[in-house]
């Protein structure tokens, strides 16, 4: 009997042992899945990417350590790089100025009580980017064709002179924002629309009593209350317009020469047509430290992860 | 006695699927896979696969032929190479995505030399058909077609304005076009940025940006005034409509409503294009030879290609070159490409077959648009590719070509500041 309950003590201790170490790893277990597909997916290929940014890799062909070559080469020397990053710029204050205030006055048109048929015009503002990209880019190459386009037939009816929209190096990148514009205002809309609708109307009600006016209203009782969705509508359209590729892509091709050309395009056309692969590792990451320094100073400065006092 | 039969039905049944699979009892199956970018390659492999199949008994084929889109192939077969997995048996590499795969290494590294398998046949074919899928000697693709390049009219705005499809020289061209000009119409359309186009005009001159031994030529004075004759035509002349994108509907539509009289372009224009998005312009359209640049000059050129080519991650890759050379080597496939698809056959007996130079074409009212490749097809010259081609050519259209063509400033000023970048590039060429 003695040698029995001595037999049973170290072997529940070990039962005991191996449940709280079941207990203490169970958590890294269901978290090692995504661990394990973030390190796969994202880290490795990240530092990897890096690394390759730092060598001379062509193809298939060996390579040597550069150092920051490539970096020195894109900043000071590229004329496309500059011109590109130039170009992308240009789209990202658009979408910045144009596509957020336009879509934020949609969303309070579309929330105001006195319009009708309001599902219809949201249907309408919604459907362009349900659309394929494609599609609209052909539609878009055909408006703005310089014989056939509409645009300058409208032009030519009221005796205005056609315009080369993707044929000028200039007036290509309107060409290019304009699509931007028609294509993104209705989903950032949707947004705004959503946050607008979560604001409560008593707010109004009571402002409305007091005497407030329509503007007064949106100024201090609407943009106030709406600020969690700005602030994530401006770093969410910062983030997508510095890494705008379909737009331009389908409707210009990037041309004529580089002239509406972007940092992704130009990225993909280093990497897979010039093969270049180190030398579009480096685009890839003066894009992404880009994109992260400037989402960094938004987020500063619209008071993003501060603690309320 | 139900039960009887039941069971000797399905004895019989049995008996008969082993009996008809007794023939694939010892065979080798057999599974091909081909990449295209044109549904014409795939519907013409499509055919010549299963006869090829019934040529070779002995294996059970599977063909897997899938189209992938022109802009996204040489990226695919690039990838598929780069890591060793999932590369095609055949792949159809297009002559201006040809100089990506020499530049990633992988023509040698990644694809199969034909020239042993090619051997003598070589000399039965138009030398211009091996030289743009060959580096360093060794040729990686049988050209699909000899890509010959006319002038393609329409007949009735050319006798609107009293002209006969004869045009002798450019200078007789542009006289031509300052006719038509006056009519309202132009004489055919030309892109801002596709430097493809303009290279036929150069080629025809028996220029080349680069030549055999990978020197570049970008400042020569056949450049040079190649590509300010191009950019004349669309504002000197003004005989060229100005298309920024050649192969948009809006072209079409401009011949749709003969405001553009023609198109100087190759065989498989005929039917990637025209007879495709105009059947309503049947009978309406004629072709006729490119104009001399000089008296007793060529009037050959060329414009596009693809040439078929074997991985070197196939399994099969004896059968994949014999399914090539089935279909794309034997004279009467050659012929019959022709009849198929409207791609001009690259081998010189083929060419003269009368089943190419005396059918009538019904699109071209009648006419024997065979007869007319034919006569070119011994005179075009050849055109090389270059590692750096592609960048190279990327340069010369932004620096040169479309500033030239915006007025912007002149060739000759443009191709000298190229000349010193195309140099550099070249320098840092591994």
């Amino acid at each position: 009997m003695r040698g029995s309950t001595e037999s049973q003590g170290p072997t529940n201790k070990l039962k005991y042992q191996w449940f709280r170490r079941q207990r203490a790893l169970a958590p890294y277990l269901f978290i090692s899945p995504f661990c394990i597909a973030f390190f796969v997916f994202m880290a490795f290929p990240t530092v990897f990417g890096f690394y390759m940014s730092l060598t001379d890799w062509i193809g298939v062909r060996s390579h040597k350590f550069i150092g920051i070559s490539h970096y020195m080469g894109l900043i000071s020397l590229d004329n496309t790089f500059r011109l590109v990053l130039k170009n992308t710029l240009w789209y990202s204050a658009a979408s910045l100025l144009i596509v957020v205030p336009l879509a934020l006055f949609l969303a309070a048109l579309l929330n105001s009580q006195h319009l009708k048929l309001r599902e219809f015009f949201r249907v309408v503002y919604f459907t362009p980017i349900v659309n394929s990209a494609i599609v609209i880019g052909m539609m878009f190459t055909l408006l703005y064709d310089y014989e056939y386009g509409f645009i300058n037939y409208l032009f030519r009816s009221v005796g205005l002179p056609s315009l080369r929209w993707l044929g000028d190096e200039n007036l290509v990148k309107l060409a290019v924002i304009g699509q931007i514009i028609w294509r993104w205002t209705g989903y950032i809309m949707m947004y705004f629309l959503a946050g607008l609708q979560g604001i409560p109307r008593d707010f109004y009600e009571a402002a409305m009593v007091d005497g407030a006016t329509e503007r007064q209203l949106f100024w201090h009782i609407t943009l106030p209350l709406l600020r969690p969705v700005l602030i994530f509508v401006i770093v969410i359209v910062t983030i997508g317009s510095l890494q705008v590729f379909e737009d331009p892509y389908i409707l210009t091709a990037g041309g004529p020469g580089d002239a509406s050309r972007s940092v992704v395009q130009y990225l993909y056309r280093v990497s897979f047509e010039y093969m270049n692969l180190g030398r579009g590792a480096a685009v890839g990451f003066i894009l992404f430290s880009l994109i992260f320094i400037l989402s960094a100073i938004q987020m500063k400065a619209l008071g993003i992860f501060q603690e309320s006092r | 006695m139900n039960r009887k039969i039941l069971i000797s039905t399905l004895m019989f049944l049995v008996l008969l699927f082993s009996l008809l699979n007794v023939a694939a009892l010892g065979k080798e199956k057999v599974k091909i896979t081909m990449w295209f970018h044109e549904p014409l390659y795939v519907k013409f492999f499509g055919m010549t696969s299963q006869e090829f199949a019934k040529l070779h008994p002995e294996y059970e084929f599977q063909f897997d032929i899938v189209q992938v889109p022109p802009n996204e192939i040489a990226t695919k077969l690039l990838t598929a190479l780069l890591t060793g997995k999932g590369a095609p048996d055949i792949v159809g590499n297009m002559i201006h995505d040809f100089p990506k795969i020499l530049r990633a290494g992988m023509a040698e590294e990644g694809l199969l030399d034909l020239t042993p398998y090619i051997g003598e046949r070589r000399k039965e074919f138009y030398e211009t058909s091996w030289v743009p899928f060959t580096w360093k000697g060794k040729i990686y693709g049988v050209e699909s077609a000899l890509c010959p390049v006319v002038y393609y009219y329409q007949k009735p705005i050319f006798d609107e304005a009293g002209l006969s499809g004869s045009i002798e020289l450019w200078d007789d061209f542009v006289k031509a076009g300052l006719k038509l000009k006056q009519l309202g119409k132009y004489m055919l359309a030309l892109p801002l940025d596709d430097w493809t186009m303009l290279e036929m005009y150069l080629v025809q001159r028996e220029g080349n940006f680069f030549d055999a031994d990978g020197k570049a030529h970008f400042g020569d004075d056949k450049v040079r005034e190649t590509l300010q004759f191009y950019s004349d035509l669309i504002n000197k002349y003004k005989i060229a409509m100005l298309a920024e994108n050649f192969y948009a509907p809006t072209v079409t539509a401009a011949y749709r409503d003969g405001k553009v009289a023609g198109a100087v372009m190759p065989d498989w224009y005929s039917i990637y294009v025209l007879k495709l998005t105009l059947p309503e312009l049947k009978g309406k359209w004629r072709v006729t030879l490119l104009p001399r640049w000089e008296a007793n000059g060529p009037r050959g050129t060329r414009m596009g290609g693809t040439g078929m080519g074997v991985t070197l991650q196939s399994e099969h890759k004896e059968l994949a070159w014999k399914l090539i050379e089935y279909s794309y080597m034997t004279y009467r496939n050659q012929v019959r490409r022709y009849q198929e698809i409207c791609y001009f056959p690259t081998m010189k007996a083929a060419a003269h077959d009368p089943a190419v130079i005396d059918a009538p074409d019904p699109y071209f009212g009648g006419q024997k648009v065979g007869a007319v490749f034919a006569k070119v097809a011994d005179e075009i010259p050849l055109v090389y590719n270059h590692p750096m081609k592609v960048e190279a050519m990327t340069m010369f259209v932004k620096d040169a070509m479309v500033p030239v063509i915006r007025g912007s400033t002149t060739a000759s000023k443009a191709l000298s500041v190229l000349v010193n970048k195309i140099e550099k590039l070249l320098a840092t060429q591994k």
